[in-house]
């Protein structure tokens, strides 16, 4: 009769236990309550976290009344899920506020990058501004300095011509001045040279178709070389030349009838020759003179007497 | 003619009690549990990792709801549609924090992008 209080109180002890240990679901629905309760979701969503709370509060009491029972498991199951639910819902709404804060973010650097872009721009246009002034003062005193260089090339250009000008007319003066010195010159020359022909025109008188002796002309013997007392003769005998610009002359050479005649006829031709040449060294033109040797041939005087044969050597002009 | 009327009242009422139990089982209201499985393939959960297990819990619940309603447990029954729609809700819930959890990373990304592009300092997560 004793035993049977023991194995009661045994028993019931034992159901006391079997009682006390909660359910695998029961045991997730408080971890992930606790988890929830005490993390971000109690913060974000509390409703959630509240509906978790009630949904556990009724598994707590229903595994107080029927431990084992299938609602207290499915109480416990569905707590731990509202639970897990609250914590999902609290992830969501931290991860649209950091899309928002995010798209925030965007619109305020888009902000900070346009109004950076426009200060560029404005910063930009003010240097553009400054250089295209800055240009247009130097491409204004580029301008100015062109014109004055354009100036100052006309100015040297025009004092360049009137210096030019003032140089040919100086030179043109001088010129002028020159030729007319000159003329003067050529004037007193030439009427001092008529004078002097004048002078000798009693000497030495030059007419057409007339023949003059030479007189005073005279040369070594044997020789074509002229004697010192030739010259004066033969001055005379140039001035007349100049003095008739116009006239022809023939110079003959004669020579007396000592010697062979083919000699003295090839002296008398080399005297002509000599005296031709003398004439043309002082001046007068070849072409106006032809010089002719007519030997012995045509003498003026005896050959007999010494007079006459001084007087056959002799050497002519006639006047064409 | 007593015994005979009796015995076939009894035999209706044995009948109608047998078809009862076997060919109708207990009604009760999957409305609620459908519906959160549907919002929750609605939101992508099917292609959410996380999400999908926990869409797959929904669906063999409602399916074990269906066996014990069949079976006659009709608040047991109810009892599992509970835990079949708290799964789906928190199957939708898990697909659209994901979805949230990606579009932040993208805003984030395309602020660091920007930042970069133009050469600011960017900041630290």
């Amino acid at each position: 009769m004793k035993t049977y209080p023991i194995i009661a109180i045994a028993c019931a002890g034992l159901l006391m236990a079997c009682a006390s240990v909660p359910p695998a679901e029961l045991v997730s629905a408080r971890r992930s309550y606790a988890q929830a309760s005490n993390g971000q979701a109690n913060r974000l969503v509390p409703a959630e976290v509240h509906k978790a709370f009630t949904a556990l509060s009724l598994a707590e009491e229903s595994f107080k009344n029927d431990p084992d029972s299938y609602k207290t498991r499915d109480l416990a199951y569905v707590a731990d899920r509202k639970a897990m639910l609250a914590e999902a819902l609290a992830v969501t709404v931290n991860e649209r506020a950091a899309t928002v804060q995010a798209d925030k973010d965007y619109q305020t650097v888009q902000t900070q990058i346009m109004k950076s872009t426009k200060d560029e721009l404005a910063a930009a246009e003010r240097s553009a501004v400054v250089q295209s002034d800055k240009l247009a003062a130097e491409q204004g005193a580029r301008v100015d300095a062109e014109a004055k260089a354009a100036d100052a090339r006309t100015e040297a250009a025009r004092v360049k011509d009137s210096t030019d000008a003032h140089a040919r007319m100086v030179k043109a003066t001088s010129d002028a001045e020159a030729f007319r010195v000159k003329g003067l010159a050529d004037a007193e020359a030439r009427r001092m040279a008529a004078q002097k022909v004048r002078d000798d025109e009693t000497i030495l008188r030059l007419e057409k178709g007339k023949k003059v002796v030479l007189t005073g002309v005279t040369f070594q013997t044997n020789k074509a070389t002229l004697t010192g007392d030739s010259e004066p003769i033969l001055s005379r005998a140039y001035n007349a030349l100049v003095a008739n610009p116009d006239a022809q002359i023939e110079i003959s050479g004669h020579t007396d009838n000592v010697g062979d005649d083919a000699y003295n006829q090839s002296l008398s031709l080399e005297r002509a020759q000599t005296v031709k040449n003398w004439l043309v060294r002082k001046g007068i033109a070849s072409q106006r003179m032809k010089t002719v040797g007519k030997g012995e041939n045509e003498p003026v005087g005896s050959n007999t007497t010494t007079e006459g044969r001084a007087s056959n050597r002799r050497i002519e002009f006639y006047v064409e | 003619m007593k015994n005979l009327r009796f015995t076939t009242i009894a035999a209706g009422f044995s009948l109608a009690a047998t078809i009862s139990a076997c060919g109708g089982g207990a009604v009760i209201n999957k409305e609620s549990s459908t519906s959160a499985i549907r919002v929750a393939e609605e939101s992508g959960a099917s292609t959410v990792p996380n999400a999908s297990l926990y869409l797959q819990f929904a669906r063999e619940g409602l399916e074990s709801a269906k066996k014990l309603a069949a079976d006659g447990e009709k608040e047991q029954a109810e009892s599992m549609l509970l835990r079949a729609q708290v799964d789906a809700e928190l199957a939708a819930a898990l697909s659209r924090s994901d979805t949230d959890q990606k579009e932040a990373t993208e805003a984030i990304d395309r602020v660091r992008k920007l930042r970069q592009d133009n050469q600011l300092p960017t900041r630290g997560n």
